[in-house]
């Protein structure tokens, strides 16, 4: 069963390390997003404090725009010649071929989110460096509830032609107990340069991944069969 | 053993947004039998295949196969190639083999399955680098690494040359003798001609439902005429 997974794992790493479709298009979206608001603001009089305190609302919007346009397409390398066919056949449980996705786009999704926040940092001026490994730890957060629910809708929107419009009005609302949490620890962490671990923000995130999660696991099967 | 009863389907049906695909269909299949299943395009041929083959869920009724009740034991049993190579595009050959071998757990040495199939040559070409022809062949080593005893394939023949039907059967052929003979094929085609002489049993379906059964042998230009007789009267 683990070798089964190890092979799952490296499969859908190596389908995105070739294919570069979600990779390159979060990366892209981020950096465009981030120099969209790093110049906006820069017309916009701000104080630094006021900049300080709007910043975790634009990291965490870039990362949901970013986020909802590429993984939608993370499921197209399983759907592309009908692959995914061969591994349901296989009879290898279907909990762990969406496990083996969910932390192949839970990598992808994080490393466009470092890069968008390094350049939102450049852009805005934000000293990011001695709370970096808070900030990481939020982040690594939310991309697993993210990555959760977002490779589940990936898979029930691939086969619809409507699924560039589908995905978004789906995901958005339910990433809202997500959003609403990162928003708030990110400003705890602006503001006092660390975040209370026995925040109720914490708690919520916490209980929306695992929920996430579980939930996705055992609705996947139901996405693949016919 | 050869001539038991290898696969029943009782009162299937599926249907996709109220539009029945396949009504109350009933059949038996034995082991070593090839089978033709033939119709028109929306017939259901593809659809019954894929239930078959645990890819869909029937909406009604039953399947046994081999004595269990499906999908008991289908995944060690059951081999299926629909239209699609069903191949990581982005993959090598071998990795996409190396895949299948993890997920089933198979101890098998793939270079030497490679060489069977005359893929040793492209095993570390990407499967999008491939042409249509060397996808099939690559597909059909992928869906056979288990050596199924019961193969489902939908129009394999429809991108292959005449020497690569040849391949193909001759291929069926070594895979059910490696089960002496104990083996359930059934293949969905519009290609009855170049299949000629591989069937010893044609089934017709139209609207979902068997049309045309016969068990014997029977030339190609046979069986299109009874399938364009079975065609007309439904």
């Amino acid at each position: 069963m683990l070798a089964g997974f190890v092979a799952l794992l490296k499969k859908d790493l190596r389908s995105e390390l070739r294919g570069k479709e979600v990779l390159i298009l979060h990366l892209t979206i981020s950096l465009l997003l981030a120099a969209v608001v790093g110049l906006g603001i820069q017309n916009a009089f701000l104080t630094r404090d006021q900049i300080q305190a709007l910043s975790p609302l634009f990291i965490w919007l870039i990362f949901i725009f970013a986020g909802t346009v590429s993984v939608a397409r993370s499921f197209e390398y399983e759907s592309n010649l009908r692959a995914v066919d061969g591994v349901i056949l296989s009879g290898f449980p279907p909990a762990l071929v969406f496990l083996s996705k969910c932390i192949a786009n839970i990598l992808v999704v994080l490393v466009g989110h470092a890069v968008s926040v390094v350049a939102l940092a450049v852009l805005l001026n934000l000293a990011i460096g001695p709370m970096i490994w808070q900030l990481g730890l939020i982040s690594l957060l939310i991309c697993v509830g993210y990555s959760a629910l977002a490779t589940l809708l990936s898979a029930i929107t691939s086969a619809s032609r409507l699924k560039g419009m589908l995905m978004p009005l789906i995901l958005m609302p339910l990433l809202f107990p997500l959003f609403f949490g990162a928003i708030e620890l990110t400003a705890q962490l602006f503001a006092n340069g660390f975040f209370d671990f026995a925040s109720g923000w914490l708690s919520l995130i916490l209980v929306f991944d695992l929920l996430y999660l579980v939930v996705a696991m055992n609705l996947f099967e139901h996405t693949l069969s016919e | 053993m050869q001539g038991e009863l290898a696969l029943e389907i009782s009162e299937l049906n599926k249907g996709f947004l109220n539009h029945p695909v396949i009504s109350s269909l009933s059949a038996k299949f034995l082991w070593g039998e090839n089978v033709l299943l033939l119709g028109a395009n929306g017939a259901g041929k593809s659809t019954l295949l894929r239930m078959l083959s645990t890819l869909a869920r029937p909406d009604r009724g039953s399947i046994h196969l081999a004595g269990a009740n499906f999908p008991k034991g289908a995944a060690d049993l059951v081999g299926y190639l629909g239209h699609e190579p069903q191949l990581y595009a982005h993959l090598t050959v071998r990795e996409n083999l190396e895949l299948t071998q993890k997920l089933r757990g198979l101890t098998i040495d793939l270079s030497a399955e490679a060489e069977s199939m005359d893929l040793g040559a492209i095993l570390d070409r990407k499967v999008s680098d491939l042409s249509r022809g060397m996808r099939a062949r690559a597909a059909l080593l992928n869906v056979t690494l288990h050596r199924p005893k019961v193969l489902f394939l939908d129009e394999p023949t429809a991108s292959l040359d005449q020497s690569s039907v040849k391949f193909l059967l001759e291929k069926l052929a070594l895979l059910k003798n490696s089960h002496n003979g104990e083996m359930l094929c059934i293949i969905a085609t519009h290609d009855v001609k170049r299949l000629e002489g591989w069937a010893n049993r044609a089934l017709v379906l139209r609207g979902g439902k068997i049309a045309f059964d016969s068990n014997i042998a029977q030339t190609a230009s046979q069986i299109i005429m009874l399938y364009l007789e079975a065609a007309i009267a439904c």
